[in-house]
């Protein structure tokens, strides 16, 4: 059944190779992250990319993390690598598909991630631990917590988001989290972005200091910060809003303000 | 009325409040109008008073000469714009000796010279595939406690379909789409995938199409990919996440739910139709629409100018891994029903108000 089902994806993302244009996806929400990944593809590797000539995209393995690819390999144009911006020598870890000779990405660009050479280990630990542990949500949680703390972005964001998608957070983790977010160890965008999500599910007002910081910080990104407004707001933390409503109405920013004072945000828009 | 037309509330201050054109949108044309009023705000950013006084308006670094409200309105009739992005802001005074100073918030206007009018877009709505209507009902006896009876079941079904194309078509009021009644030359056709895409992996796709060059395409919509949200994530439990990551619940009555999941596809079929239409064709200005990600809203843009292009999948065009399932069923958050139907940011809609036309 599920080989019949993941055929179909092939044959459904194998029209648009022949498609001449870019095609756009839409992908559940962090379906990028590593168990997503993992059950869209059958096979994970660490591989330099080589060459984009008339044959496709030529990649050449460096590390087998999961499954098993030939050494070198082709990926054909699916019409969104031409935008991906590939460059030759980088090391990408790639989410792979086998239909008989060809080998294919589980869900096109959202299946590559760039790796520096120092990461590698961190991957081979990340995705073994991750594939050896498949199904066994209770296995589970300790790896991905421990990932959390990677030094490498991507397994950071795709521990945080695999931990909610698993269902697999309470409050005791949220407040781990949140304390890995304020020492500054999760610095990805979208991991703060996640863990801001769970510290505004807490109904606990503890968090309000560490969420006006972030909201007031103007070197974080502005998802991020945006969230942590949006935290605020869940916990009805009026008195942190309050306090960061000069800061932020000041810096101007539609995206923050939009945040900030939504009633007046949703009057605009009609 | 009039307050809530001011872009940016600032708090026991004047602000100068700008009525046209749209901050952060698109013009065609070398020159454009703008116009507002002055606006007095207390401390608690309520609205006080409008009055006259004098404006200075600040194009790309410049200073334009100031201008007096007549009526308690400003009025620079014609403002030039370079090719590109256009900051503006500017300075308001008013009272004895203009001593009580304002500020009119910076914005982005961007002027191209590259994007035409491409006429109707006619749109076909395909739901022949086999299996829709099971895969729908399956949704609903998912997420809903007790199990609507058959009729209802059937009654959801169409009630969906019909809600999936009054979403789509409300949220390209103001362009030349209309309805067709048939795939054929120029119609752009979304079709609906049933039983025969059975994974969980996508919720839809669609050729990338800058300027609307092509009328007769296609957009693909994986509905199991929606039966796949409102599955239990644990055999036999009640934790979907679509009753997890949302404010649905298994006790919401059928026509709540029918709501929920028109807005949840439509908005998919919506997002796949505008790729089609040129959302969010990536590259700079004057090449393409800021987009990245596989042509979305880019976040990481907003941080570099007086923008908003990207909200959590709340805009229409935001990227798939960072659409949060509670904006695509149009809830403002994840826990507590309160509605915020997805739309195109000011900047998408205006290219189609410019190019769909």
């Amino acid at each position: 059944m599920m080989t019949r089902s993941i055929a179909k994806l092939l044959l459904i993302l194998s029209m648009s190779m022949a498609a001449p244009c870019s095609w756009a996806l839409d992908i559940p929400e962090n379906g990028d992250a590593v168990n997503y990944q993992l059950g869209a593809s059958s096979d994970v590797v660490v591989a330099k990319f080589v060459r984009r000539d008339n044959n496709g995209y030529s990649f050449e393995v460096a590390d087998t993390l999961r499954g098993e690819v030939p050494k070198t390999f082709v990926l054909q144009e699916d019409g969104y690598l031409r935008g991906y911006g590939l460059r030759p020598g980088q090391s990408y870890l790639l989410y792979l598909r086998k239909i008989g000779q060809t080998v294919t990405l589980g869900t096109s660009i959202h299946s590559i991630q760039p790796v520096a050479t120092n990461e590698v280990p961190a991957y081979k630990e990340a995705i073994g631990s991750h594939v050896a542990n498949l199904g066994r949500r209770d296995a589970l949680k300790p790896v991905l917590k421990k990932q959390a703390e990677s030094s490498v972005q991507y397994l950071q964001y795709s521990a945080v988001a695999d931990l909610k998608r698993l269902q697999l957070l309470d409050k005791n983790d949220v407040a781990e989290l949140a304390r890995l977010l304020e020492s500054r160890r999760i610095v990805d965008p979208r991991a703060k972005v996640l863990v801001i999500d769970g510290i505004g599910a807490t109904n606990s007002q503890d968090f309000a200091p560490l969420l006006e910081s972030l909201a007031t910080n103007r070197s974080e990104p502005t998802p991020a910060r945006g969230a942590a407004i949006t935290a605020l707001h869940k916990l009805n933390a009026t008195e942190s809003l309050k306090k960061i409503g000069p800061s932020i109405t000041n810096e101007r920013s539609p995206a923050l303000i939009r945040k900030l004072l939504p009633a007046e945000a949703e009057k605009l828009r009609q | 009325m009039a307050v809530l037309a001011c872009p940016f509330l600032l708090m026991g201050a004047d602000s100068g409040c700008v009525f046209t054109p749209t901050a952060d949108t698109i013009v065609t044309t070398g020159t454009v109008k703008i116009d507002g009023r002055i606006a007095e705000f207390d401390s608690n950013g309520k609205f006080v008073a409008w009055h006259d006084g004098t404006v200075t308006l600040n194009v790309n670094g410049t200073n334009l000469a100031s201008v007096a409200t007549v009526s308690q309105k400003w009025t620079y009739p014609s403002v030039a714009l370079k090719a590109g992005v256009n900051r503006i802001k500017g300075t308001t005074s008013r009272g004895p000796g203009g001593t009580i100073k304002g500020t009119i918030q910076e914005f982005v206007l961007e002027r191209r010279t590259d994007l035409n009018a491409t006429g109707e877009q006619k749109v076909f709505f395909d739901w022949s595939d086999a299996g829709i209507d099971d895969i729908l009902q399956d949704i609903a006896k998912l997420s809903l406690n007790p199990d609507p009876s058959a009729a209802d079941l059937t009654a959801f079904a169409a009630d969906v379909r019909d809600g999936v194309k009054t979403f789509v078509l409300n949220a390209y009021k103001g362009t030349k789409v209309t309805l067709a009644g048939a795939a054929g030359p120029g119609v752009h056709v979304i079709k609906f995938f049933g039983n025969s895409y059975t994974v969980c992996g996508l919720y839809g796709e669609s050729p990338g199409d800058f300027k609307n060059t092509n009328k007769t395409q296609t957009s693909n919509i994986y509905l199991n990919t929606f039966r796949c949200a409102a599955q239990p994530q644990t055999p036999g439990g009640t934790d979907s996440r679509l009753l997890t990551e949302t404010p649905a619940r298994a006790t919401d009555s059928l026509a709540q739910r029918v709501k929920d999941i028109s807005t949840f596809i439509g908005r998919t079929a919506a997002h796949e139709f505008g790729h089609s239409l040129g959302l969010t064709a990536e590259g700079d200005v004057l090449v393409g629409l800021h987009g990245c990600e596989g042509m979305h809203n880019c976040s990481g843009y907003e941080s570099t100018l007086p923008i908003d292009r990207f909200d959590d999948g709340h805009y229409m065009m935001d990227p798939g891994p960072k659409s949060k399932l509670h904006a695509r069923i149009g809830q403002e958050n994840t826990t507590t029903r309160k509605e915020q139907m997805p739309r195109f940011n000011a900047y998408n809609r205006s290219y189609l108000l410019i190019v769909v036309q």
